[in-house]
């Protein structure tokens, strides 16, 4: 990064049909060779739709103009192989992406995935790398200051098991410490790591079986706050992931008021969940639908009160129950305390 | 190809569509005055760059409105990333990337010449050729070396050659974390789509909370910032113009978008709002003569300056004495004087020690004192009590008063009843 030479992320390399081309390329060494249809295929899965067409002709050296060809195939009896001796071992990285990784790697974090060998080998395969920013520029605001502890051995061990489950598709044995100082065992079903980036904190997310009524409750466990957790073997239902979106999201539909700004500072705010919105001409409001998960309903709920008056909870009951309740106890308070 | 030399014309738009979701043609036509024509040809790009499902169409009363329908709850990859993968390219451009590549493969320590020879393409001469492979060069793909009088090219290692499988599965999982966590994410995505190229399995493992997915679009301009932060050298840009209020009716982002030049600006912090979801760059601004804070999105066509800053570290320690007292991106006014907060809340320590929790780990550097068993009493001194309104009333149903040295507060109180009204 030097002599005021501007640097580019919108970049012809990082074109998706570089990387299709790689990995047909890699397929259509000899002696195995491609199918015209498979071409078709890979094309289509990976590529952009509008511009397929296009790049398949000249992938498969159908212009008429030979300019317009790719030659990088050539058709022997009915398989296409590569004319390159290029092959994916020759694939690097940039001089940005190099950047970024180096910005990673002094990350505490980086610890939770990365064993000390690979950790030592990356730093040292970019030792003359300089970082794509300085941590000294950045300012994080309204995070917790209470993150997960990175550095503590136990809790990196917790970490890696349950993200060793979770890849590997196997049960856990999770041990829990609640309020009242007693333990709580049960077996999960792993689904994901959900991190927090605004409290910095990681959760176990899956789904634990019910003793009484056998059926699956989900759950998300913050993972500093588990006391123990251990494999417990590969019973993993393959159709948990589907169970687990059924189960898990809930929708609220609420409806905005353009005060102060408010329809900008609203989608601001709930940016990060998935949502639909839709203007009624008539009535001059927003309307909007925003899934959530339901182990978020109080996170949700505290966000709506945070905008103030511009926002009203048609739906769920449950939610505009919870925010209407606060604002009755706080008129309560308004009423009843003088200090 | 139906895709775009350059991306920043699109960003705008692209943000209009993944953050409102209720815009139609004619308003991006008012809002950024470019043609019908025009705009129908992006929707027909973005259209392609999504991959067409996820983008999403209906009709209200007179108007066809364009939205994003996006679920990126179980995704560990963002879903926007894809628009970074959609450069137009002419099959010229691929052929030769390959061609030399493979030149290099087989040949290392080749000279133009020998390139030249071996591409055998009449149409191009060796000064196109040359370009070509300076931008290998650029990428980091090709190297070159002096022989005497004579560059010699040759193909740098490959950065994954002596990683083993696991190495490269765990490198895999670090970046599919960190893709959302870091800025400038999508470069992380693209080490992402080199190690599927390798054969590692990819799966998903992640989900995120807290995740603005739309930031990607401004990361172009954020990477120049970035640039300029390291170099400590100054930059003009053009920003959008502060939203009129006066219209409560319509929606605000719908007016026509008006720019304006900063024409010597010294980027020196990236405050990021985690919760809000806003980026924010602050810095000097020589026009204004002191130090000043714009929102990342509404930056446009950042130029690097030539000249660097000889002051930089006097006025890095002053930005700081600005920032130490901010809730979030308020700097210290003229008269550099703090508010005093002083918000007493009601908590039952035995069963919601978890709110107390909350209010220490959010409150920052603000003090916590018991009052009584069930009274907390909570101070702080900040830039600007304005800022902490959002936060003070996620404590709605427990504040039992609320006070500050600007009365900045006293409508909070009157809010609640207004709020309520909504429901009766």
């Amino acid at each position: 990064m030097s002599d005021g030479e501007a640097m580019k992320l919108y970049e012809k390399s990082n074109n998706r049909y570089y990387f299709l081309l790689h990995e047909l390329l890699a397929k259509a060494q000899e002696p195995n060779g491609l199918l015209e249809k498979d071409i078709k295929s890979m094309v289509s899965e990976r590529g952009f739709f509008a511009d397929n067409i296009k790049f398949e002709k000249a992938l498969l050296n159908k212009h008429s103009d030979s300019a317009n060809n790719l030659e990088v195939l050539e058709l022997r009896g009915s398989k296409y192989y590569s004319k390159l001796s290029h092959a994916p071992t020759k694939i690097t990285l940039t001089s940005l992406e190099k950047q970024w990784l180096k910005t990673l790697l002094e990350d505490p974090r980086t610890k939770l995935f990365l064993s000390c060998e690979t950790l030592e080998q990356l730093k040292e395969l970019l030792r003359d790398v300089s970082p794509l920013y300085n941590p000294q520029n950045q300012v994080a605001q309204n995070m917790r200051n209470n993150g997960d502890p990175y550095e503590d051995p136990n809790y990196v061990r917790k970490f890696k098991i349950i993200l060793r489950a979770i890849q590997e598709k196997q049960l856990i044995n999770v041990e829990n410490k609640i309020l009242n100082g007693n333990t709580l065992t049960g077996v999960m079903m792993p689904h994901r790591l959900e991190y927090s980036i605004k409290d910095d904190v990681f959760r176990v997310c899956g789904a634990v079986e019910d003793a009484r009524t056998q059926e699956y409750i989900v759950k998300a466990m913050r993972i500093s706050r588990l006391s123990n957790v251990s494999i417990a073997g590969p019973a993993y239902e393959q159709s948990f992931s589907e169970l687990m979106k059924a189960r898990a999201m809930a929708t609220a539909v609420v409806e905005i008021r353009n005060v102060r700004n408010g329809y900008e500072r609203f989608l601001n705010l709930f940016s990060n969940y998935p949502r639909e919105a839709k203007y009624d001409e008539k009535t001059k409001t927003l309307i909007i639908s925003i899934d959530y998960h339901t182990f978020d309903h109080s996170a949700v709920a505290i966000s709506i009160l945070a905008m103030g008056t511009i926002v009203k909870v048609l739906e769920p009951a449950s939610l505009r129950e919870e925010v209407i309740k606060r604002l009755r106890d706080q008129i309560d308070h308004n009423n009843n305390c003088i200090l | 190809m139906q895709l775009l030399k350059d991306i920043s014309e699109l960003r705008d738009i692209l943000r209009l569509y993944t953050l409102y979701g209720y815009f139609s043609r004619e308003d991006v036509v008012n809002r950024n005055g470019i043609k019908l024509p025009t705009i129908d040809k992006y929707n027909r790009v973005i259209q392609n760059l999504l991959d067409g499902n996820k983008v999403k169409t209906y009709i209200s009363e007179r108007n066809k409105y364009l939205y994003f329908k996006i679920n990126y709850v179980d995704e560990t990859d963002n879903p926007l990333f894809t628009i970074w993968q959609g450069k137009k390219v002419m099959i010229s451009d691929i052929r030769f990337h390959f061609a030399i590549i493979d030149i290099l493969s087989k040949t290392p320590r080749s000279d133009l010449i020998n390139i030249v020879e071996k591409i055998n393409l009449p149409d191009y001469d060796s000064n196109t050729i040359r370009l070509r492979v300076k931008s290998l060069i650029n990428l980091g793909v090709v190297r070159s070396e002096e022989d005497g009088t004579i560059l010699r090219y040759s193909l740098e290692e490959s950065f994954f050659h002596n990683l083993c499988k696991e190495s490269l599965s765990e490198l895999d999982t670090t970046c599919a974390f960190f893709q959302n966590v870091l800025h400038i994410g999508v470069l992380g995505n693209l080490v992402r789509r080199k190690t599927a190229l390798l054969g590692v399995n990819q799966t998903e493992t992640f989900m995120f909370k807290h995740l603005h997915i739309a930031h990607t679009y401004d990361d172009e301009q954020l990477l120049l910032l970035f640039q300029a932060m390291h170099d400590k050298r100054w930059v003009s840009f053009e920003v959008q113009t502060a939203l009129e209020r006066r219209d409560l009716e319509q929606t605000t982002a719908k007016k026509h978008l008006k720019l304006r030049k900063i024409n010597k600006f010294l980027p020196m912090r990236l405050i990021t709002d985690h919760w809000q979801g806003r980026r924010y760059i602050t810095g000097f601004d020589v026009t204004q003569n002191r130090y000043w804070t714009y929102r990342l999105d509404k930056i446009f066509r950042t130029t690097l300056s030539k000249e660097l800053c000889q002051e930089y570290l006097e006025k890095s320690g002053e930005l700081e004495v600005h920032l130490r007292k901010s809730w979030c991106v308020s700097l210290l006014g003229a008269k550099r004087r703090l508010e005093k907060l002083i918000l007493h809340l009601k908590i039952d320590p035995k069963k919601e020690g978890y709110v107390l929790e909350r209010l220490s780990a959010e409150g920052k550097w603000g003090s916590i004192t018991q009052i009584d068993q069930t009274t907390f009493k909570y101070e702080i001194e900040v830039n600007d009590v304005l800022e902490m309104i959002p936060w003070l009333r996620t404590f709605t149903g427990r504040i039992l008063s609320v006070e500050d040295t600007r009365k900045k507060t006293a409508k909070l109180m009157t809010n609640w009843q207004e709020a309520l009204n909504m429901y009766e």
